[in-house]
């Protein structure tokens, strides 16, 4: 992407949220006399929101040809596939329960991101099953915090 | 009184509670999710069967040690332990990028005691004057002093101001979501209960930088491993000489009033003090540009700053029983358990245990600076760990800090959308900083400037009529206007060469 459709992408993003809030903000009741309301300050936001990312709009599309295009560099697979696994891990979190989603987690983790030469999967596997133990004994047994249990009651 | 205060502290129980409230201080401020104020309400019970003076001690040293434990984790993992730590984040987590931890650790470490220090001592020795200034702060002050905040953003938005100011007005509209203040009309919550508390700062930070932080270390998984070589250091004393210590003379005794000042007004906190320490910092320095590089500037701003906030907050607490944030609410139940209640009566009734605060505050300082330090060869020890092997605990971390907030598995959640937001600002260049400043200070702005306006009769003059408030908004204007004047300046000065 070049810098100025970035920019162009930034005004129009900055643009849908003020709209939004504006337009949700008409819903918020009134409740106090002497008050500006619960309404004011989320509609003066947005109204600001919408202003400056206009300017922004306006200047991007203004500036002539930018072709400097900004490398996006690193490895693609890599990055999704920790969003994807972040992702599974925190819904399956309550769920399945501490002990084992963070186990899963922590090994594929680890796996990903480990350099192939360097995988050794017994350790990777010991150091995924001990850290949430541990935490768990910290937590729950040590400084009584509950962490969520799930569906194996552990 | 001062010599009976003396005998209660030095006998060697209360020493070794101190001593004991510090090292759990400093371990529940270190984790991510754990705070000073959870640790100050799990040892209140305990307190409450102490002789007097010894459950105030482990109070004080619970508090001092809870503040200053964020630091490590801060430079170490970029997960800010407390909210106070914030603006360390901004410095010393390149710092540690370079493998500069232990300089950076142990500058923090010696500035928090300087800081801690210097707030101890106005305590003692200006607290009654300075309580009855606060006293005048109407929420048309405290409305100028968020404004003049907010402008903090135009500082800390790096190569581009309008994104940075479009990325505080976001953080803004983060902090409108929940019930509304003064009236508690429900917004932007879409019939989701979850919603009706607003989002919890701990779960923006950890979201926007440090998930944000793990997800692009999976882009550039390849670099993982050369990172994970850190050059070898050597670090004497706190990793910094006397001589340049002494040269940053200037940057601790501002940080330590700002913290002394944003401590004694009640509601504002440690998170705001180091942001302002911080950009002060930034504006007074003959290199501006290098704040945000990991420069030392910016971890002794925000965490001489942070400190100070301890012996501020308590002014407010001792000379006129007004708790200024959570923490003190709970040191306030300790005193009052035992009969001790805060006000203007205090050293006359109970002089002995107010003296007595004032040396547990100065020996926990001690003890803090003596354990952080020899404990910080062990915390380096931490960046040792392969990457591939950290980073995935310390998601875990972040995931149990976010839990911890609420017990609320919606904030685990959040947490993971708040680091795409992190993923997409990186992407998009729009700097993150200035959000959490907007998300901070959305709602303080929002109360102060209704409470204000009720108070006038819905007269917007109030807020140029009343000196203080009027003074903060010019220096909110100025702080705009000159780095404009400035950087315009520079660019002509560069065409006509």
């Amino acid at each position: 992407m070049t810098e100025k459709n970035k920019n162009i992408l930034i005004s129009i993003l900055f643009i849908i949220l003020g709209g939004f809030v504006y337009i949700e903000s008409l819903n918020i009741k009134h409740m106090m006399h002497n008050d500006v309301g619960s309404a004011f300050f989320p509609k003066m936001v947005a109204a600001v929101t919408i202003v400056i990312s206009g300017v922004k709009l306006a200047f991007s599309l203004k500036n002539g040809k930018d072709e400097t295009k900004s490398k996006i560099k690193g490895d693609l697979a890599g990055g999704w596939i920790t969003i994807l696994l972040l992702s599974v891990y925190v819904l399956i979190f309550a769920p399945v329960g501490f002990i084992i989603s963070t186990t899963v987690y922590l090994f594929l983790q680890m796996f990903v991101l480990c350099p192939k030469d360097k995988r050794k999967i017994p350790f990777l596997g010991i150091i995924s099953v001990a850290t949430p133990l541990f935490i768990y004994t910290l937590f729950v047994y040590v400084i009584n915090m509950p962490l969520p249990k799930g569906i194996f009651g552990f | 009184m001062i010599m009976q205060a003396i005998s209660m502290i030095f006998n060697p129980f209360c020493l070794l509670l101190i001593l004991i409230g510090v090292i759990i201080g400093i371990i529940f401020g270190a984790i991510p999710g754990l705070s000073a104020t959870m640790a100050l309400v799990l040892f209140l019970p305990m307190s409450f069967g102490m002789d007097p003076m010894n459950g105030i001690a482990l109070l004080v040293g619970l508090y001092l040690g809870g503040i200053s434990g964020g630091l490590i984790s801060v430079i170490l993992l970029k997960i800010p332990g407390t909210p106070s730590s914030i603006a360390t984040v901004f410095d010393g987590g390149p710092m540690a990028d370079r493998g500069e931890a232990g300089k950076a650790l142990g500058v923090a470490i010696l500035c928090s005691f300087i800081g801690g220090l210097l707030s101890i001592f106005a305590l003692m020795f200006i607290s009654p004057y300075l309580a009855k200034i606060t006293l005048m702060f109407t929420s048309a002050e405290y409305f100028a002093i968020a404004v003049f905040s907010l402008t903090i953003i135009a500082s800390l938005s790096g190569d581009s101001l309008i994104n940075g100011v479009l990325s505080g007005l976001l953080g803004i509209t983060l902090a409108l979501v929940g019930l509304a203040p003064i009236d508690g009309a429900r917004r932007f919550t879409f019939g989701q209960s979850q919603l009706y508390g607003g989002f919890d700062t701990v779960v923006i930070l950890i979201g926007v930088f440090a998930v944000a932080d793990i997800i692009i270390s999976g882009f550039n998984r390849k670099d993982i491993v050369s990172d994970a070589e850190k050059m070898p250091y050597n670090l004497k004393g706190f990793g910094i000489s006397a001589k340049e210590l002494m040269s940053h003379w200037y940057n601790i005794l501002r940080s330590s009033l700002i913290g002394l000042g944003i401590g004694i007004l009640p509601g504002i906190g440690g998170s705001t003090a180091s942001l302002l320490a911080y950009t002060a910092a930034k504006n007074g320095s003959k290199y501006p540009e290098k704040f945000g590089t990991g420069i030392l500037d910016g971890v002794i701003a925000s965490e001489t700053s942070n400190n100070a906030v301890i012996g501020g907050s308590l002014i407010p607490l001792i000379t006129m029983g007004i708790p200024g944030n959570v923490a003190t609410a709970i040191f306030l139940g300790g005193l009052t358990i035992h009969g001790i209640s805060p006000g203007p009566l205090i050293f006359q009734k109970s002089g002995q245990y107010v003296y007595g605060i004032f040396i547990a505050l100065i020996v926990a300082n001690i003890f803090m600076i003596i354990c952080e330090r020899a404990g910080l060869r062990i915390f380096v020890k931490l960046l040792d760990i392969p990457k591939y092997i950290l980073l995935p605990i310390v998601m875990v971390c972040c995931v149990l800090g976010a839990y911890f907030a609420n017990f609320n598995i919606f904030d685990v959640w959040c947490v993971v959308i708040f680091g795409m937001v992190g993923l997409l600002f990186k992407t998009l260049k729009i700097p993150s900083t200035p959000l959490i400043i907007g998300f901070i200070l959305g709602s303080m702005t929002e109360e102060n400037l209704r409470q204000a306006l009720m108070q006038s009769g819905g007269n917007w003059s109030i807020f140029v009529t009343r000196p203080i408030s009027l003074v903060f908004l010019i220096v909110a204007v100025l702080s705009i206007v000159l780095p404009i004047i400035k950087k315009n300046k520079l660019k002509k000065a560069k065409s006509s060469l």
